[in-house]
């Protein structure tokens, strides 16, 4: 506790301690300083620290219990940090009136209360307005314009006579997003808002998050998934267990070693080629010490081998692969993957040397898959390996040998030999189960 | 509508009992108070207008209001539609308190309110304490610790009455509630309090409305929600107390009035909340009656004549409901 106490001590000196609510009115800037927040007994947040600027858009990532909702509750007011401070205009937010903070601050939860399902969405939505009617104070023509506004922006003014009960899950939740726009905040915070919600209205919602931000609204939204979160977010904090362990751009956090870091899988990071939107997929890779004892060597090639390899390292086998060339998608994966490979360099031939390592691999192997690769003078090595690897040897042949053959024939006749004296499969998914049920 | 109801409600109140008095002649006695009039009525017939039925009527009227406005503040606190006044331990305390005075032989209307009072309130102020963790309450704990000192103290009342021998009567009747002994020094006590808590439960509608959707969100609202259930148990707890005090412990009124308006008035406390005072005023007069002229010569405590009613209603009110109860 020690070491903390100080930090805050050095914080807390850094920071002009304001009297509550008489400074508001400022641009809207979140600081989160150092700050801790424990549960009875579980450290929930540790040191976060956080500045979030007027219009941008901030997204938590992170797996479940990594501490997006507790920042989450520490910055909108509800959760008092043990240690450090979280300042709104450099304001301490615990010094700040309710009222008053409502009037800056908007919180969209992750579900709604069942209790005020009566009420209709035009009731509900004029609730935000709240903050902003004195005490005993009336609704204003002011409070309904802003009310119709909202209902506007996130397209449930049809429903505005509506009973909230009546509503689907999915327009209950953008009722709940246009009370949050009713209070008129410059910070709105999304606590995974759109976790239930079909993938459609996600990206309605997060679209209009962007039109928001473009007005000024500062933005954090805890999201899981990490896809939206790339799509949509102007910066990333990757939390894992309380803590911050990346606060960048979306290419800065969302790495394949961050990702594997905070959730303990591996994932493929990939930018799509036409939208130049991130893709993140997620995938379960046994570790090695998880995989098969006994190994599986598949000769890949022109990016026919990275399925066969891909499937069969999720069926958690000790996969190697060769000969590969640097430049082959079959070369990428196998790395990705960290398999053992026999490595060329690109569009050159099978040197004596590699082949050599590749044999040894072969002869190491319990089964050798050929998948379906086509063959040319270059890797005709690759073949002649396969048919030593003899009675081992699998085949998967989803296409005739004829069309995959750019050597003069010499492919075509080795290939028949091999074809006859072993298994052939012609689908992938018949392969894995074969391999998967020989290999211990 | 229901503030004629509420009207009608009093002068059948005051007319009704072992003796029938018209409504004309109550008026005659009561324009005589500010306007002299001609006497059609006798003396007797003055006494038990003005003395007995009229400050029992109010009294009725008072409590009922009281309970229900209560009721609605507690369900909304606890998003609970089970809540009632009483959910925070104010009944057993006020029994305990008057049970101990009066098994001490201190039957006399000096001690028993008082001591009725103290124990609800100190009841409630007790769970609150219970429930805090860290610098706030937790409603979950609120309802649990309610009952823990519920059975605590009903546990000791019946400890009290087992000893009490004699005055057992008295305790079993001023534990099932009833409206005998009210008088005009206790309207006066009652009136106010029962007025402020009231107002200052209605000011809060619009912080109410914001609970049903939560605390965390409420609070997102700008409601500052330790201070306003600070505020409402502070006032529930003394709107209770003096109830209990002098009437005894009325269940069923706080828990189906706010059911049975919110049926038409829909879930806004600003309607909810003038509408459950009126109704809660009009059901508990019409239980005295039945209570005093349903056995002849003889009466009920009104408690049972609310659960007797109160329960049936309850239930038709739940299974017709049963989709959405609140």
């Amino acid at each position: 506790m020690l070491p903390h106490i100080q930090r805050t001590r050095k914080r807390l000196m850094g920071i002009l301690e304001k009297e509550g609510g008489s400074e508001i009115g400022g641009p809207g800037r979140v600081r989160v300083d150092g700050v801790d927040c424990y549960y009875v007994e579980t450290h929930a947040l540790n040191n976060a620290q956080l500045t979030v600027r007027p219009g941008e858009v901030i997204g938590l990532v992170g797996p479940n219990g990594s501490g997006k909702t507790t920042l989450i509750k520490a910055i909108s007011g509800v959760l008092k940090p043990q240690v450090g401070i979280i300042t709104l205009d450099d304001v301490d937010v615990y010094q700040i009136k309710p009222k008053r903070l409502a009037q800056q601050m908007a919180v969209v939860p992750q579900s709604t209360d069942t209790f005020f399902f009566d009420f209709t969405v035009e009731e509900v939505v004029l609730m935000g307005r709240s903050p902003h009617i004195k005490f005993l104070g009336t609704e204003s023509t002011n409070d309904y314009d802003v009310t119709r506004k909202a209902l506007e922006m996130t397209d449930v003014a049809q429903f505005a006579d509506r009973k909230i009960a009546e509503l689907s899950g999915g327009e209950r939740q953008r009722v709940i997003i246009a009370r949050a726009l009713a209070q008129e905040p410059k910070i709105l915070l999304l606590d995974e808002a759109t976790s239930q919600l079909d993938i459609g209205i996600k990206i309605e919602i997060f679209e209009l998050v962007r039109r928001l931000a473009a007005s000024g609204i500062a933005v954090i939204a805890a999201i899981h998934d990490l896809n939206l979160a790339a799509q949509y977010c102007d910066r990333l904090l990757l939390l894992k267990r309380g803590e911050i362990i990346a606060d960048g751009t979306v290419e800065e956090v969302l790495t394949q070693e961050h990702i594997a870091e905070a959730f303990g899988v591996s994932a493929l990071v990939r930018k799509h080629p036409i939208t130049n939107a991130f893709s993140i997929t997620l995938l379960q890779q046994h570790t090695p010490e998880e995989r098969s004892s006994e190994k599986v060597h598949v000769i890949p090639g022109g990016g026919k081998g990275a399925p066969v390899i891909h499937a069969l390292v999720q069926r958690g086998l000790n996969v190697s692969a060769g000969v590969v060339n640097t430049l082959d998608t079959d070369y990428d994966v196998a790395q990705y993957f960290d398999i053992e490979c026999a490595v060329e360099a690109p569009f050159s031939p099978i040197s004596s040397e590699v082949d050599s390592r590749n044999l040894q691999l072969i002869r190491e192997a319990r089964i050798v898959v050929l998948p379906n690769i086509c063959f040319g003078p270059a890797n005709l090595k690759n073949l002649e390996a396969a048919a030593l690897a003899e009675d081992k040897l699998v085949i998967l042949e989803e296409t005739p040998i004829e069309s995959r053959d750019f050597t003069p024939g010499i492919a075509q006749r080795l290939y028949g030999d091999l074809r006859e004296r072993c298994l052939v499969f012609t689908e992938l998914a018949m392969l894995v189960e074969y391999v998967a049920s020989h290999v211990g | 509508m229901l503030a004629g109801a509420l009207l009608a409600s009093v002068v059948i109140s005051v007319a009704v009992g072992p003796v029938w008095i018209p409504p004309q002649k109550i008026a005659a006695i009561l324009t005589n108070l500010v306007v002299p009039t001609n006497r059609t009525w006798s003396e007797a017939e003055a006494i038990i207008v003005y003395q007995i039925r009229l400050p029992r009527t109010f009294m009725a009227l008072l409590v009922g209001a009281g309970l229900a406005v209560a009721g609605v503040a507690m369900q909304a606190l606890f998003k609970n539609p089970l809540a009632d006044p009483y959910v925070l331990g104010a009944s057993s305390g006020a029994g305990f308190g008057a049970a101990l005075v009066i098994s001490l032989g201190l039957v006399s209307a000096i001690f028993v309110p008082p001591a009725a009072f103290a124990g609800a309130v100190i009841a409630t102020f007790t769970v609150y304490a219970l429930s805090m963790i860290g610098p706030r309450s937790s409603v979950s704990l609120l309802l649990l610790s309610g009952i823990a000192l519920s059975t605590l103290f009903s546990a000791l009342i019946s400890y009290l009455m087992f000893v009490a021998g004699e005055n057992l009567h008295q305790l079993v009747f001023w534990l099932m509630g009833g409206l005998w002994a009210s008088r005009w020094e206790y309207v006066e006590i009652t009136f106010p309090i029962i007025l402020i808590g009231t107002i200052v439960i209605y000011a809060y509608a619009r912080d109410l409305n914001l609970m049903l959707s939560g605390e965390e969100s409420a609070q997102h609202l700008g409601v500052a929600v330790e201070n306003l259930k600070k505020i409402l148990l502070v006032t529930v707890s003394f709107v209770v107390g003096v109830a209990v005090a002098f009437c005894g412990i009325i269940g069923f009124v706080g828990l189906i009035v706010p059911h049975v308006v919110r049926t038409f008035t829909g879930p806004d406390h600003k309607a909810l909340i003038p509408a459950s005072a009126l109704f809660g005023g009009i059901l508990l007069i019409w239980a005295d009656i039945i209570a005093r002229s349903a056995i002849p010569g003889s009466e009920m405590p009104v408690g049972i004549i609310t659960a007797l009613l109160g329960a049936p209603f309850f239930m038709y009110l739940v299974w017709s409901r049963r989709k959405n109860i609140f």
